[in-house]
């Protein structure tokens, strides 16, 4: 996938699965996850990602895919499987351009990473405490693009929460140099991509401690966005 | 052409000023004359107004090339409509800079006052001449005599000030000798036609005479060059930012979460501790981090010796000790006996906070001594004094003793207000460098900014933002 392309077309968004693509071509761990078209693909897909599996509806033409019930999680067998494949099709209306066959990252913490810009700034990342209630809790932070190693570790301790990367309940700690260098890569695509108007990797989640974007939406600025 | 910075340092060490449009009676341009005067600008002052040859006993000129010799910096007083001109013939005169004091360019959101600041900037350039404004009032420099309001402060100091905004530079100006606080270099920059705030940030980075540096900004021009100028800056000085502007606007329609959470206030926050600089919100926040910055002295510790009177006020002290992330200081136990020996033994706490009771307002001795106990104390780092006398006698007494004290102990004190305690007394703390804040909650934050920029490379974002 290349993005310049999609660019041309005049596309101002990605699907989930192009955004990860583009996303994990500048070195950003994504899930594993296989787009499908039709049903007949979907034994093989869901071998190759083996179970337990996340299956999503999938398009640029497609926001808010959990309220329109286009996520369908812990999928364990393949009449699971079928089950799920038949009833997002059905809720996508005819809206996307395929079915997502996705690795289940298992966790409990939830991260957010992102990209904006600013009007005085630039292009700024986020980080902070992701997931449904991102923006209930508010607990995230900026930085303005490009990052220094620095910037992203002064991100992770810049939050409330910042205790969530250390070893909770249990849990691992967050691998801190893997999370800088996506911060750091994030920042690298505000820089290097003018077209490149917003990065939402949310959630992000880190089992066994590695951080992995478990949704990821690209923005694209339109010509008049450019000015 | 000269470099900006080499620009800069020029226009604050002008042989000459010419004030273009300088009226004749006392209208508001008439202050930038009273300001020079008041302030004892020792070089020529020309006054250029065509329709008269002499203001206030100086010859007056009718344009800038009539002046007989050279002018370093012109003060530009004319309506917007006339300004081009005098922009031209300053050039050809070789004007190294001028302040555009009024207004009517790029900010009236005019198509015409783009093209007429445009041309300004455009002709200004032609002749490697630099202007600061619109709608600024210049350069203020104690040292030599630069000044754009009357009466203010003549003490020159460490302090820098970069201001978008002209009264507020005044008030400061008035209020600092009350506050102990001297100018090295302020300018009140207006709307950043040419010279930005990032100029003069870097221009005060390398400035001998400044050490501690504050501004106040409304807009940025350009965000990438400012982050860039406050990183370079703030790894050699303090820069005490006060940034107003910041309600939520913008990211109104945004498709993401990112793109919905960036006001831009957060995105100014990120940015202040990437480069470095020190956050403050309001005008006392400001006043009191430029005292403490300008004030304490180098490797503060965070241990702190609460003393007062009042035992509501100790208390409460110590609570904004914990909450600043500071510490009280576990005193020794030869500081606990001598205490013992002079604080009367009834309502009285001596640990710290040592509450020393009222009869020490009776008795000025008590907070005297117990403050010579706690600087002698190896535990403690500092000195917070809450304390008042029951007569200007025994203020005077204790304000005489407590300056003798701390030089001679050489660790930090601060003095917090008692209400009723005479400003003539406080001025004279402020004056030998002893910082006096109006409430303790107030001192333990300047002074927790000031401890946390010391020690700003082993805590690297160490606190969160919220």
């Amino acid at each position: 996938m290349n993005i310049d392309t999609l660019i041309n077309e005049g596309r101002t968004s990605l699907s989930e699965h192009e955004s990860k693509m583009f996303l994990s071509s500048r070195g950003i761990p994504v899930t594993r996850e296989i787009l499908i078209q039709n049903r007949d693909q979907l034994a093989s897909a869901a071998n190759d990602i083996g179970y337990p599996l996340v299956i999503k509806g999938c398009g640029h033409d497609i926001l808010h895919k959990t309220e329109k019930d286009l996520v369908k999680t812990d999928i364990r067998n393949q009449d699971e499987a079928d089950e799920a494949f038949k009833d997002i099709i059905e809720n996508m209306e005819g809206a996307g351009t395929g079915v997502l066959v996705q690795e289940m990252i298992q966790g409990k913490r939830e991260l957010v990473a992102g990209l904006t810009r600013d009007a005085q700034f630039g292009p700024c990342v986020m980080f902070g405490i992701g997931g449904i209630f991102t923006e209930i809790l508010e607990d995230v932070c900026f930085r303005v693009a490009p990052l220094t190693r620095e910037d992203a570790f002064s991100m992770m301790k810049s939050i409330r929460g910042s205790n969530i990367l250390g070893a909770v309940r249990g849990m691992p700690p967050v691998d801190l140099e893997a999370l800088a260098d996506m911060l750091i890569a994030i920042g690298r695509i505000g820089i290097d991509y003018d077209r490149v108007k917003e990065i939402d990797l949310n959630p992000i989640k880190v089992p066994d401690g590695s951080p992995v974007a478990v949704d990821g939406l690209i923005v694209l600025a339109t010509e008049i966005d450019m000015g | 052409m000269k470099g900006t910075i080499t620009r800069i340092d020029e226009l604050f060490n002008p042989r000459s000023v010419a004030i273009v449009g300088l009226p004749r009676g006392l209208k508001v341009g008439k202050l930038f004359l009273m300001a020079l005067l008041d302030q004892g600008f020792n070089g020529p002052i020309y006054p250029v107004n065509p329709k008269t040859d002499d203001i206030d006993g100086l010859k007056s000129y009718p344009d800038i090339k009539s002046i007989p010799g050279p002018v370093d910096l012109a003060i530009i007083l004319v309506p917007h409509a006339y300004t081009l001109p005098v922009i031209k013939e300053c050039g050809e005169k070789g004007v190294k800079g001028a302040v555009l004091f009024t207004a009517g360019y790029k900010e009236t959101g005019t198509a015409e006052g783009k093209a007429l600041e445009d041309e300004l900037v455009k002709t200004a350039a032609a002749f490697g001449m630099r202007l600061i404004g619109p709608n600024g009032m210049g350069l203020y420099c104690p040292k030599t005599g630069l000044s754009f309001f009357p009466r203010l402060s003549k003490k020159a100091g460490p302090v820098g000030i970069i201001s978008h905004s002209g009264s507020l530079t005044n008030i400061l100006g008035y209020i600092a000798p009350q506050k102990g606080i001297g100018f090295s270099k302020v300018v009140s920059l207006g709307n950043e036609c040419d010279l930005t705030c990032a100029d003069f940030l870097l221009y005060l980075k390398d400035d001998v005479d400044t050490k501690v540096i504050a501004t106040y900004t409304e807009g940025i021009k350009d965000g990438g060059l400012f982050l860039d100028a406050l990183k370079k800056t703030s790894a050699e000085k303090p820069v005490i930012l006060w940034k107003v502007g910041l309600t939520p606007e913008g990211s109104t329609a945004a498709a993401s979460h990112t793109g919905a959470l960036a006001g831009s206030a957060d995105i100014w926050k990120g940015m202040v501790r990437q480069g470095g600089g020190i956050p403050v919100a309001g005008f006392e926040e400001w006043l009191d981090s430029i005292m403490a910055f300008s004030m304490l002295p180098q490797r503060l510790g965070k241990r702190m010796a609460v003393i007062s009177g009042p035992g509501g006020l100790a208390v409460s002290a110590a609570e904004a000790c914990g909450s600043e992330g500071l510490q009280m200081a576990d005193l020794s136990d030869d500081s606990a006996s001598g205490l013992a020996q002079i604080v009367p033994e009834t309502g009285t706490s001596l640990k710290n906070p040592i509450d020393i009771g009222l009869t020490a307002s009776f008795d000025i001795s008590i907070y005297i001594e117990s403050a010579r106990i706690a600087s002698e104390d190896p535990g403690v780092d500092a000195v917070v004094l809450i304390g008042i006398g029951l007569d200007e006698a025994s203020n005077t007494t204790y304000t005489d003793s407590i300056i003798g004290l701390q030089k001679a102990s050489g660790k930090p004190f601060m003095m917090i207000n008692i209400p009723g305690f005479d400003p003539e007394l406080s001025k004279r703390f402020c004056e030998a460098g002893i910082p006096f804040f109006d409430s303790a909650e107030r001192a333990m934050k300047s002074y927790s900014r000031v401890y946390q920029y010391q020690n700003r490379s082993n805590n690297h974002g160490g606190t969160n933002e919220h």
